[in-house]
């Protein structure tokens, strides 16, 4: 099973929005990458859908 | 005089802008101030709080930061202007010059980092479920911490990660430890053989604090977002935890704390923990269905389930753990005294929670005891607060609920709403018992302690002629950074009457209050 699978390794972490809980992953040693969460297509959600359907493709 | 800017396509997480906003709404001069992106919800604040005009809000899009001040004149601005100027050159040279990765997307993300295994997230409510799906799509397992997700939407993530095997924590899921590791708000604990499944976030804090201050430790605490067990997402992602935990070599008893949950939803977790081999204890908080759970160890609080856990993990037997669990300091010293120096009108609590699942365990254990209970949160519509700012008799606080909680930092992040409902509490003459928690950990306030310690001593300034009674508990371990010790030793040297336990704070105040009717 994949989550027991995750048991077995080192967390490597993104963390998408609130950089409070990266630095949290940083002080503890975990490999994480921050991202600095803008949201797609000026925030419309109409559109976003329109790019995951494309994405899709 | 006011003040109003659009930085374009600037962007800082909430967290981080509610904290500026609120330092820049201390300085002197300033009668309002806020900092945020510009997504619809966030105008509409601003407009209301007369921040920003219709005017001012035709051009702004979700990507943009606005600024928005009122001050008592222009030397009173500039001087906010140069405090946030400050602000964003510091944040720039930092992120230029520490080696931490910052990336704009997750594809970029992964990117960078093509061995994760996890994403946390935590954007705005109407983002977060296209978030979610695209990083379980990339094969990852995730940690929602965003609310105002839909059912649908819930429904949906978490089909796809069932299916595919992967954790869906959430949404609104606060807290996990996986492989020792805290994420979201979470304590550091010591690692051991008991895996819990949780439906709550400071549940989750209070259980593996208490496990490992008993000496126990924690293989793995899981999350599930508090609406799993309802009817229509139907316990998917509390099963698969169970069956994860059920397959780990390095968890032997399992523990679960939750809301008791839709009736077939329940009866389907009932039935599977009975199929385990190891033992399992369970906190289903509320009114207990009538139902057989077999081999299930229940316990009505948090503190009965981790010293249920810990004897478990120890090897004890179920009528040992079951023995262990039932017993409790007594309290009555404490209250014996306290409660003589109030004046016999001080008869009421005012607990004010940051932690919802705290809140919540207060109320189940006041309502049997005490008549009129009110809350925020109450599920008896005739002692529901009608308006959460005015307490009525008894009154329980989860301060940290929405109402509370919009546009403003959550409690256990920042002090400030605590700290004037406790002065306004204190106004009223009735009011003899506050009941506290202290939670520590990441992701929380780096001292909790001193900034209650700040607020008891102003509203005792503020009611020299008035006793109150501080009771409290600290969820938390001497491993965290902000040292349980240290915050448990401010608040006693404070006069608070710390207890080991929400439940036992929960149990004194009771007392005390018991003895004033």
């Amino acid at each position: 099973m994949k989550i027991n699978e995750l048991f077995q390794q080192s967390l490597c972490g993104i963390n998408v929005g609130v950089e409070r809980f990266c630095e949290a992953l940083w002080l503890q040693e975990v490999q994480a990458v921050q991202v600095d969460f803008k949201p797609a297509a000026g925030g419309e959600l109409r559109l976003q859908r329109i790019l995951d359907q494309l994405a899709e493709l | 005089m006011r003040y109003f800017e659009i930085q374009k396509n600037v962007y800082y997480d909430s967290v981080t802008l509610m904290l500026l906003s609120s330092e820049i709404n201390k300085l002197n001069g300033i009668a309002q101030a806020a900092v945020m992106m510009g997504t619809a919800h966030n105008i509409q604040l601003m407009t209301d709080a007369g921040l920003l005009t219709a005017q001012d809000g035709s051009n702004i899009t979700p990507n943009d930061l606005i600024i928005g001040m009122i001050g008592q004149d222009e030397p009173v601005l500039d001087n906010a202007k140069q405090v946030l100027k400050e602000f964003f050159e510091n944040k720039k040279s930092a992120s230029e010059n520490d080696e931490k990765i910052h990336v704009s997307s997750l594809d970029g993300a992964v990117t960078e980092m093509p061995d994760a295994n996890i994403a946390v997230i935590s954007v705005p409510g109407r983002y977060a479920a296209r978030e979610a799906m695209k990083a379980l799509k990339k094969n990852l397992h995730v940690l929602l911490f965003s609310d105002n997700v839909s059912l649908e939407e819930e429904i949906s993530l978490k089909e796809y990660a069932a299916g595919h095997g992967l954790l869906m924590m959430g949404p609104d899921c606060g807290t996990a430890v996986i492989n020792g590791i805290a994420l979201g708000f979470a304590n550091v604990v010591r690692r051991g053989s008991i895996g819990i499944a949780a439906a709550s976030g400071t549940g989750l804090q209070e259980l593996t604090c208490l496990i490992h201050r008993l000496g126990g430790g924690i293989s793995q605490g899981l999350g599930t977002g508090g609406r799993d067990l309802k009817a229509a997402v139907g316990g998917r992602m509390m099963l698969l935890e169970l069956q994860a935990l059920a397959q780990d070599a390095d968890t032997k008893v399992i523990g679960i704390i939750s809301k008791p949950g839709d009736e077939t939803v329940m009866r389907r977790i009932i039935e599977y923990c009975n199929q385990i081999a190891k033992p399992v204890a369970a906190c289903f908080m509320g009114p207990k269905k009538d139902m057989d759970y077999g081999k299930i160890l229940l316990t009505d609080t948090i503190e009965e389930l981790g010293k249920a856990l810990t004897a478990l993990e120890k090897g004890m037997d179920e009528r040992a753990a079951t023995e262990r669990m039932r017993q409790i300091r007594d309290t009555k010293t404490f209250s014996g005294e306290q409660a003589g120096h109030l004046k016999p009108e001080q008869k009421y609590i005012r607990a004010l929670y940051s932690g919802g699942t705290l809140a919540y365990e207060a109320l189940l254990l006041m309502e049997p005891k005490l008549k009129q209970v009110y809350s925020n949160i109450s599920t008896h519509k005739e002692y529901l607060l009608e308006n959460p700012e005015e307490s009525k008799c008894h009154t329980i606080l989860d301060m940290g609920e929405d109402y509370f909680t919009n546009g403003m930092p959550h409690p256990m992040i920042d002090m400030r709403l605590r700290s004037q409902r406790m002065r306004r509490e204190a106004k009223d003459r009735n009011t003899g018992i506050f009941l506290l928690d202290c939670v520590l950990g990441f992701g929380c306030h780096e001292d909790p302690a001193a900034e209650l310690v700040r607020m008891i001593d102003e509203t005792r300034k503020e009611n020299p002629d008035r006793h109150y009674i501080f009771i409290a508990s600290v969820c938390g371990t001497d491993d965290d950074l902000q040292c349980r010790i240290s915050q448990v030793r401010a608040l006693k040297a404070a006069g608070v009457l710390v207890m080991d336990s929400n439940a036992e704070a929960v149990r004194l105040a009771l007392e005390i209050a018991e003895s004033m009717m």
